[in-house]
């Protein structure tokens, strides 16, 4: 028939236009990035005011994130040493986890043994978020936490109270786990159980050991032991043991439990903190 | 003359040749985003601006391409405006984004697009196709529109997230009728309108 049919043609039309979408598409993509980060970066902030019970989502507007962001004091830490981050190497400003905790420079190889939670390895530095009380003491302390589920590494957050060992609250913002299973993690109710002031839970025993385990069933403040029990998500064994040992690797040894001794301790001057 | 022509390419597929109800095209939407307005009105624009561009787009080079590959590259076109309404929607508008999700990339195989690129735009001009693309973008809306009021205002006695009907769990009267915010609800409310459309008017009805 025509040119336009011959096989030719056919090949130069599926080049032109795969050239040309392929342009306008990353364009596009490029040019809103920067907008798109700003919206990261805002719904991050918003995960850390939710896990120190700043932000409800039925009272608060997104717009409101900056201003009560200015209450949460952000640290940069060195995990090793459980001290203040003394380093060129990462700036509290533009510190972005998941950028650091991919850089081999920036990380430390887990020993097999003590990597319960299947990541690897880890980032020397992170960035911590303090809430203080009006006299200046901790009032909560946000660390960032993950591990391996089912499917998918979970990011989250944990804010443990001033005393380094009641929960105050945990979120996921990211992961990949079976909607409706697994994915429950990111159901409000199951969040708020972990944080429940009316029965607090504690995740050290009084030798200062992790001990956390979860409870299938209905659980409430007169079980017994209910302060070390964790309700375990239905049908999502694998996730709810990927909960089980992140905790115990992050709040363990070569966690955060120096830095949290620190901060408890009054190792760590908040005010010397706040720069 | 022409005037008329291109009114009618705009405004017949919104009621008198409507996409969803006349030829049952795109259902799979229209049950999962209805739910809620908020996400029904951001559904309904977005699938309207992306027929409206596909089809001019489509149109624009009918004369070019192959025969062979012609599904394959009013794939591609609609893709790249999907793609580009998706980050679009995650720039300005993240929150409707995220609960979303995937039904925006779905956009792609929503039948009414990939139809009208198909049926309309490879035989006529690009200006006329655009309108097409947009009346048939605007009759979905219609529907979606309607679906996604009875959904809302009845299964969560909302609208656009402002209370109407004051639930009994929020201290009012109105029990929510829960089954609304299922998507099988939608298959309900799309055959009850089908009903009604062509009890209204009988030229729609499908004869053996």
């Amino acid at each position: 028939m025509s040119q336009r049919d011959s096989t030719f043609g056919t090949f130069k039309i599926a080049a032109i236009l795969c050239i040309v979408c392929s342009v306008i598409v990353s364009a596009t993509a490029v040019g809103l990035r920067p907008i798109k980060q700003k919206n990261e970066q805002l719904a991050f902030q918003r995960e850390v005011l939710k896990v120190l019970g700043l932000y409800k989502a039925d009272e608060n507007k997104p717009t409101d994130i900056p201003e009560l962001f200015k209450q949460v004091k952000p640290l940069l830490v060195n995990i090793d040493t459980g001290k203040l981050a003394e380093t060129d190497a990462v700036n509290i400003d533009t510190f972005d986890l998941k950028e650091v905790s991919s850089n081999p420079e920036l990380t430390v190889d887990i020993p097999a043994e003590k990597d319960l939670a299947g990541i690897g390895s880890r980032e020397k530095f992170t960035k911590i978020y303090l809430l203080t009380k009006d006299d200046g003491s901790i009032d909560q302390m946000v660390l960032p936490v993950r591990g391996k589920g089912l499917w998918s590494t979970m990011w989250g957050l944990l804010s443990l109270d001033g005393d380094g060992k009641t929960v105050r609250g945990l979120t996921f913002y990211q992961d990949g786990e079976t909607p409706g299973l697994g994915g429950e993690i990111n159901n409000a109710r199951w969040q708020e159980s972990w944080s429940n002031p009316e029965c607090p839970k504690v995740i050290r025993n009084d030798a200062g050991e992790v001990n956390i385990s979860f409870y299938k069933g209905a659980l409430n403040c007169e079980t017994p032991n209910s302060e070390h029990l964790f309700e375990a998500l239905g049908g999502a064994t694998i996730t709810t043991r990927g909960v089980e040992t992140m905790m115990y690797y992050w709040l363990g040894d070569h966690g955060y439990k120096p830095l949290i001794e620190n901060l408890t301790s009054g190792e760590i001057k908040v005010a010397q903190a706040t720069r | 003359m022409a005037r008329s022509k291109a009114a009618d390419v705009l405004l017949t597929p919104i009621f008198s040749n409507n996409p969803i109800a006349l030829q049952v095209l795109g259902i799979c939407s229209a049950l999962a985003v209805t739910s809620k307005m908020e996400t029904t009105v951001t559904m309904c624009i977005a699938v309207t601006l992306v027929t409206g561009f596909s089809s001019a787009a489509v149109a624009a080079i009918r004369d070019y391409i192959p025969n062979s590959i012609r599904i394959i590259v009013q794939m591609t076109i609609i893709a790249s405006l999907v793609i580009m309404v998706d980050q679009f929607l995650k720039a300005f508008l993240p929150e409707i984004a995220k609960t979303m999700s995937v039904f925006v990339g779905l956009i792609i195989t929503n039948c009414i697009v990939m139809g009208r690129a198909e049926g309309y735009a490879m035989k006529n001009n690009a200006f006329m196709s655009f309108l097409d693309g947009i009346g048939n973008g605007l009759g979905y809306s219609v529907l979606l529109l309607i679906v996604g009021v009875v959904r809302e205002l009845f299964g969560s006695g909302k609208l656009f997230g402002t209370t109407i009907f004051p639930s009994v769990n929020e201290g009012g009267w109105y029990v929510p009728n829960g089954l609304l915010l299922l998507p099988p609800s939608a298959f309900f409310l799309i055959g009850i309108f089908i009903w009604v459309l062509r009890t209204a008017d009988k030229d729609q009805v499908e004869h053996d």
